[in-house]
C-alpha cells in the first residue's frame, strides 16, 4: 500500500481543484461548476485532436511528458499518508523543489518555443516569480527543517508536531504565500481567466491542445495538490502514520483528507476576498513574504526553537 | 494557567507579533494603517507587560500594563487620527527607498542585531529574547525616520523608538517604580501631542507637510 | 527645597492666567527675582552639606547648586531682556498679548525643567525632566512661528533631533540600572547617591556600554558633534532670550547629566575610557564648529556654532580629567553662561535694530548704538578667548591641564582650532561693529539718525547686559573666593583626585 500512496495525489488533484473552485463559488454566491468537472475536463480533452504550430521542436512536443512525469516522481517522494515510504530515502526537500524547477524550466521553454508573443510573456513573467518564489520556500522550509534536525521529509513529518513555536507559524504564513504563487492564485495570477493581465501559468500553456494540454493540466493540479501535502507533511503533520497498518493508514487518510479540505477552503477564501494584483507590485509582496521567512528563521535561531 | 502560558510559549508569540508589528510599518503606504499597526504594537507591548504581571505576580506590573494600554494603545492612536484628519493627509509620498527595499533591510537590521547580542550580556529572568527585539525596534523605528518624508511618518517612527525602548526597559528592570513610568509615559504623551500640533502648522505654513521642503535651513 | 521648583510654576500659571495686559514681562521679570531671593540660601547651604528630599527622589550637593545658581540668574537675565524684547515684538506686530502671556509662561516653566534637572536624585527623573526641557523650550523656539516659517522648521528639527538622541539616553538608565541589580539583588536602584556608593563594584563592560549611551544621548542635547545638527538652527531661530537661555545653560544642564554618570561610570571602568571619549567628542565638536564658523552669513547661526564650540571645550576639560581639568570645565561652564547670553541679547538688540540677521546687511555698530556696541565688542573678545577677559583664563586652565597629563597632540589641535575660531568670530563681528553706519531701508526702520529710544524696558535690558559685561570682566581677572570653593566642592563630588 506504501508504494501506492503517490496514486491518490494522481487520482484526488482534480477533484481538489474542483473542490476549490466550488468552495469559491459559493463564497461568491454562485452555483459554480461541479466538484467532478475537471475530471470530464481532463477525459474530453485526451479525446481533442491536437493543433501544434508548425515552427514548434522537440522541446514543444517532449514538454507535457516531461512535466507530467516530474510532477509524480515529485508526488512520489512525499509522504501522504504514512512516512514509512520505500522512496522515503530519497524524500529530500531541496529534491522535491529542483523537480518542480526542472518541469518549470521546460514549460518556460516550450512556450518559448510556439513562437507567439503570449508565450514569451508568460514564460519571463514566470521565471520572475519563480526567482522570487524560490528563496522565499526554500528559507521557510529550512526553518522547519532545522527544528527537526534533517532535510527529509518523511523524518519531519515523523516528528508528528503542530505549530508550536513562533518561527514555525512565521514560517508557515512564508510557505502559504509562496503556495499561491506556485499555485497561480489570486493575488498572483488568476487561474480561471485567460485574460493578458493574468497570463502567467496560462501564458505558458495557452498553445497546447487536446491530448497535451491535458497532461500540463492534470500537471499542475498535481503540482498543487503536492504543494498542499508537503505544507501539511512539513508543518502540521500531526496524525500522519509512522506505520503500514491497515488501521492507520486508514485514519491517516481520513485525517489527511480533512487537512487537505482544510487547505482548499483556505485557498478558496484568499481568493475571494482580494484582488489580483499587478504584475509589477508582485516583487513587494513577494518581498514580504520573503522577509517573513528570514524572520522566521532568524527568530528561530534566537529563540532557539 | 501559569503552565499553559509556559508550554504555549505566549511570550515568544507576543514579542515576535511586536517585532511583525515593526517590520511591517515598511510595507504600508497608508498613513491610516501605519497608526493602525502602531496601535496593534502597543496593545501586544501592554499585553506582554500583563502577562507578565500574572506569571511573575507583581500588583504594579498591572497597573503599568494598564497606564501603557491607556496612553499608547488609545490616546496615541486616537490623537495621530485627529491629526491625520485635520491635515487630511492620506497617502505617503513614495518614500526616499522603496517599501520592498526597506523591507528587505529592516529584515537584515533585525539579523544585525540578533548576531551581536547573541551571547546575551543580558539574561533577564523569563526571556532574553525580549531584548534583542526591543533593540531591533528600536533600530527600525530609527530607519523609519531616516527614510521617510512625511512628517507624522516620522512622529511614528520616534514612538515606534519609544515603544521599542519601553520594552527593554522592562526587559532590564522588571517595571520601575510607578511615579517614573508615569512620568515617562506623560512626557511622551505631551511630546507626541506637540509634534502633532507641529505637523499641522507645518502643512499650513508650507503647505505640504513633506518634509523635503524643510531644508531651507542649511550650513 | 519644594519652594524652589514651585515658584517657577506659580508665575507661569499666574502668567497664563492672568488678563491680557501690557506689563506681563515686569510680572514675570518680579517671579525671577523672588525665585533668586528664595533660592540663595539653599544654594548656599547645599554647597556646603548636600541636602536630600522627598524620599530620595531630590538630592542638592554643590554641583547642582553651582548649575541652580546659574539657570536662575539666567533666568531672571532673560526675564529682564524679554521685558524689552516683547515690547519691540509687539510694536513691530510679530505677536500680540495673548502671545506674550504664553511667553512668559512657558518661560517659567522651562525655568521650572531646568531646575528640575539639577534637583533630581533618580536618574530616571533626571531624563524625565531633560525630555520636559525639550518639549518646552520646542514651543519656545517655535514662537512666533506665524510669521517666521523657519522657527517652526527648526522647532521640528530640534524636537525630533533631540528625543531620538534622549531615547539613547535612557537605553543607558536602563542599562545602569540593570549593572546595579547584579550588586544589590533584585531591587536595583536609580538614585545617584546610591549607585554612587556601590560605583566600584558595578560591573565594568556593562558600564562602559551604558556610558557611551549617555554620552550620545546627552550629548545630542548638549550640542556635542557629530550629534549637533539641531544646534545652529534651533538657536539661531529661537527669540533671542531663549537662545540666551538654550545656549547658556540648557545645554549646560545636560552636560550636568553626563557628569553625574561620570562619577559613576568611571570609579569601575576607570578614567581613560570615559576620558578619551570625551576628548574626541570635545575635539571634534571644537573642530566642526571653528570650520562652520568661516562659512556663516548669519550671525546668530555663527553664536550659535560658537556655543557647540564651547561645550566641546568643556568636554575637552572634563575628558582630559584631573583636578585641574575638570576646574578648568567647570570655571568655563559659568564664563560661558555669562557671555554667550550676552552675546545673544545684544544680537537680539542689533536684530531688532537693523531688522535682518546677516551680516552683510549690519555696519557700524560701534557708531549707531554706542553702547551697545561697547558691550557686544566685550563679549566677543571674550568669546574668542582673549585676555583679559573670563573664557581665556578657563581655557588656559584647561591648556595646562591637558599640558600637565602629557597630551601634546590634544593641546596642538586645541590650539589650532581656538586659532580659527578667533579669527572667525573677531573678523565677522569686526565688520559688524566698526565702519560707518549705512542706513539700510528694511520695515522695522533704523534710520540712523534717531537716538535709541530709553524706555524703561530698554533701560531694563541695557542694565542687565552691562551686569553681565562687568562681571565678565571681573572674572577675567579674579575668581572670587566662593566660586573657587565651590567648584572644589564639584570637583570633591566627581570624585576626581
Amino acid at each position: 500500500m506504501e508504494y501506492f500512496q503517490f496514486l491518490i495525489i494522481i487520482i484526488l488533484s482534480p477533484l481538489v481543484n474542483g473542490v476549490i473552485k466550488k468552495l469559491k463559488a459559493n463564497m461568491q454566491g454562485r452555483v459554480g461548476p461541479g466538484i467532478f468537472q475537471p475530471y470530464y475536463d481532463l477525459i474530453r480533452l485526451f479525446k481533442k485532436d491536437m493543433v501544434i504550430s508548425n515552427i514548434a521542436s522537440w522541446v514543444f512536443k517532449a514538454t507535457p511528458y516531461i512535466v507530467f512525469t516530474s510532477t509524480i516522481a515529485a508526488a512520489m517522494i512525499i509522504p501522504v499518508i504514512t512516512t514509512k515510504s520505500p522512496f522515503g530515502t530519497m524524500g529530500d526537500v531541496i529534491a522535491l523543489i529542483y523537480i518542480l524547477a526542472l518541469g518549470r524550466f521546460f514549460m518556460a521553454l516550450a512556450s518559448l518555443d510556439a513562437g507567439t508573443a503570449f508565450g514569451g510573456e508568460g514564460s519571463s513573467r514566470e521565471m520572475t516569480v519563480a526567482i522570487l518564489v524560490e528563496p522565499m520556500m526554500m528559507l521557510s522550509i529550512f526553518t522547519a527543517a532545522i527544528s527537526t534536525g534533517s532535510t527529509n521529509i518523511a523524518k519531519i513529518a515523523a516528528t508528528q508536531n503542530m505549530l508550536y513555536s513562533p518561527s514555525h507559524i512565521l514560517a508557515l504564513s512564508a510557505f502559504i504565500v509562496a503556495l499561491i504563487a506556485e499555485t497561480g492564485r489570486i493575488p498572483v495570477d488568476n487561474p480561471d481567466t485567460h485574460l493578458e493581465l493574468t497570463m502567467i501559468h496560462e501564458g505558458m500553456i495557452l498553445e497546447y491542445s487536446g491530448k497535451y494540454l491535458a497532461l500540463m493540466e492534470w500537471a499542475h493540479y498535481i503540482k498543487q495538490m503536492l504543494l498542499f501535502t508537503f505544507a501539511i507533511a512539513i508543518f502540521f503533520p500531526l496524525g500522519i502514520s509512522n506505520n503500514i497498518e491497515a488501521t492507520g493508514l486508514i485514519v491517516s487518510f481520513g485525517i489527511y483528507f480533512i487537512k487537505i479540505f482544510f487547505m482548499a477552503f483556505l485557498m478558496a477564501l484568499v481568493e475571494s476576498t482580494r484582488a489580483k494584483m499587478r504584475f509589477f507590485q508582485l516583487p513587494s509582496l513577494l518581498g514580504g513574504g520573503f522577509v517573513l521567512a528570514l524572520l522566521s528563521l532568524l527568530t528561530f535561531i534566537m529563540m532557539g526553537k | 494557567m501559569r503552565n499553559w502560558i509556559q508550554v504555549f510559549s505566549v511570550i515568544d508569540f507576543i514579542s515576535v507579533g511586536i517585532l511583525l508589528t515593526a517590520v511591517a510599518i515598511n510595507a504600508l503606504k497608508r498613513l491610516e494603517s501605519c497608526v493602525r499597526v502602531y496601535a496593534l504594537n502597543s496593545w501586544l507591548l501592554s499585553s506582554l507587560i500583563a502577562i507578565v504581571a500574572f506569571m511573575v505576580g507583581e500588583t504594579h506590573l498591572y497597573i503599568a500594563a494598564i497606564i501603557t494600554l491607556l496612553s499608547k494603545g488609545i490616546l496615541i492612536p486616537m490623537f495621530l487620527r485627529h491629526i491625520l484628519r485635520r491635515m487630511k493627509v492620506i497617502h505617503d509620498v513614495e518614500p526616499y527607498i522603496s517599501n520592498t527595499l526597506s523591507l528587505i533591510i529592516s529584515g537584515i537590521l533585525v539579523a544585525v542585531v540578533y548576531a551581536s547580542l547573541r551571547e546575551g550580556i543580558f539574561v533577564t529572568g523569563f526571556s532574553k529574547n525580549v531584548l534583542q527585539i526591543s533593540l531591533a525596534v528600536i533600530l527600525i523605528g530609527l530607519f523609519i525616520m531616516i527614510t521617510r518624508r512625511k512628517a507624522i511618518t516620522q512622529v511614528i517612527g520616534l514612538l515606534f523608538m519609544e515603544n521599542g525602548l519601553f520594552l527593554a526597559g522592562f526587559s532590564l528592570t522588571f517595571g520601575m517604580p510607578i511615579l517614573i513610568e508615569l512620568g515617562i509615559l506623560f512626557d511622551m504623551l505631551m511630546g507626541v501631542i506637540i509634534l502633532g500640533i507641529f505637523a499641522i502648522q507645518i502643512k499650513r505654513v508650507f503647505i505640504s507637510s513633506d518634509l523635503d521642503k524643510l531644508t531651507t535651513l542649511k550650513g | 527645597m519644594i519652594e524652589i521648583l514651585l515658584i517657577p510654576v506659580i508665575t507661569a500659571i499666574i502668567c497664563y492666567i492672568l488678563p491680557n495686559t501690557r506689563f506681563i514681562g515686569y510680572i514675570s521679570a518680579l517671579g525671577a527675582v523672588i525665585l533668586a531671593g528664595f533660592s540663595i540660601p539653599t544654594i548656599v547651604s547645599s554647597i556646603s552639606a548636600p541636602i536630600e528630599m522627598m524620599n530620595g527622589m531630590l538630592y542638592m550637593d554643590a554641583l547642582s547648586g553651582y548649575i541652580m545658581a546659574l539657570v536662575i540668574f539666567l533666568g531672571f537675565a532673560s526675564a529682564l531682556y524679554s521685558i524689552g524684547y516683547l515690547e519691540h515684538e509687539l510694536k513691530a506686530g510679530l505677536t500680540d498679548i495673548t502671545g506674550m502671556r504664553r511667553y512668559c509662561s512657558l518661560l517659567h516653566l522651562f525655568i521650572f525643567t531646568m531646575l528640575l534637572v539639577t534637583m533630581s536624585n533618580n536618574l530616571a527623573l533626571m531624563w524625565i525632566a531633560i525630555e520636559a526641557t525639550t518639549i518646552v523650550s520646542a514651543v519656545l523656539i517655535g514662537f512666533g512661528f506665524r510669521k517666521r516659517a523657519l522657527a517652526i522648521e527648526a522647532a521640528w528639527k530640534y524636537i525630533i533631533l533631540c528625543t531620538v538622541g534622549i531615547t539613547f539616553a535612557l537605553l543607558g538608565t536602563f542599562i545602569t540600572y540593570y549593572a546595579s541589580t547584579a550588586v544589590l539583588g533584585t531591587e536595583g536602584t536609580l538614585n545617584w547617591t546610591v549607585l554612587k556608593g556601590i560605583a566600584g563594584k558595578l560591573n565594568s563592560a556593562t558600564m562602559k556600554l551604558a556610558f557611551i549611551f549617555i554620552l550620545v544621548g546627552y550629548g545630542t542635547k548638549a550640542g556635542l558633534a557629530p550629534v549637533h545638527n539641531w544646534l545652529p538652527d534651533a538657536h539661531s531661530e529661537a527669540p533671542s532670550p531663549i537662545s540666551a537661555l538654550l545656549s547658556g545653560i540648557l545645554l549646560n544642564t545636560a552636560f550636568y547629566g553626563i557628569m553625574r554618570f561620570i562619577s559613576i561610570v568611571e570609579p569601575s571602568t576607570g578614567n581613560t575610557f570615559t576620558g578619551n571619549l570625551l576628548i574626541i567628542f570635545g575635539l571634534i565638536s571644537i573642530g566642526i564648529s571653528s570650520i562652520f564658523m568661516l562659512v556663516q552669513d548669519n550671525y546668530k547661526r555663527l553664536l550659535a556654532y560658537s556655543s557647540i564650540e564651547h561645550m566641546g571645550i568643556i568636554s575637552l576639560g572634563t575628558g582630559i580629567g584631573g583636578p585641574l581639568g575638570i576646574y578648568g570645565a567647570l570655571l568655563h561652564v559659568l564664563n560661558h553662561a555669562l557671555s554667550k547670553p550676552l552675546m545673544f541679547f545684544a544680537s537680539g538688540r542689533i536684530q531688532a535694530g537693523y531688522g535682518s540677521t546677516k551680516i552683510e546687511n549690519v555696519t557700524g555698530v560701534l557708531s549707531s548704538m554706542p553702547l551697545l556696541g561697547t558691550l557686544t565688542f566685550i563679549g566677543v573678545l571674550s568669546l574668542a578667548g582673549a585676555p583679559p577677559f573670563n573664557i581665556f583664563l578657563s581655557e588656559f586652565t584647561i591648556l595646562k591641564a591637558g599640558v600637565d597629563k602629557g597630551l601634546w597632540t590634544v593641546v596642538g589641535l586645541f590650539l589650532f582650532f581656538v586659532v580659527i575660531v578667533f579669527y572667525g568670530v573677531l573678523s565677522v563681528f569686526g565688520k559688524m561693529l566698526f565702519g560707518k553706519n549705512i542706513p539700510t531701508s528694511h520695515p522695522h526702520g533704523f534710520p540712523s539718525s534717531k537716538p535709541l529710544r530709553t524706555d524703561f524696558s530698554t533701560l531694563c535690558s541695557n542694565s542687565i547686559m552691562i551686569v553681565m559685561a562687568s562681571l565678565i570682566i571681573v572674572l577675567g581677572f579674579t575668581i572670587p573666593g566662593f566660586i573657587d570653593s565651590t567648584i572644589r566642592a564639584c570637583i570633591n563630588i566627581l570624585g576626581v583626585k
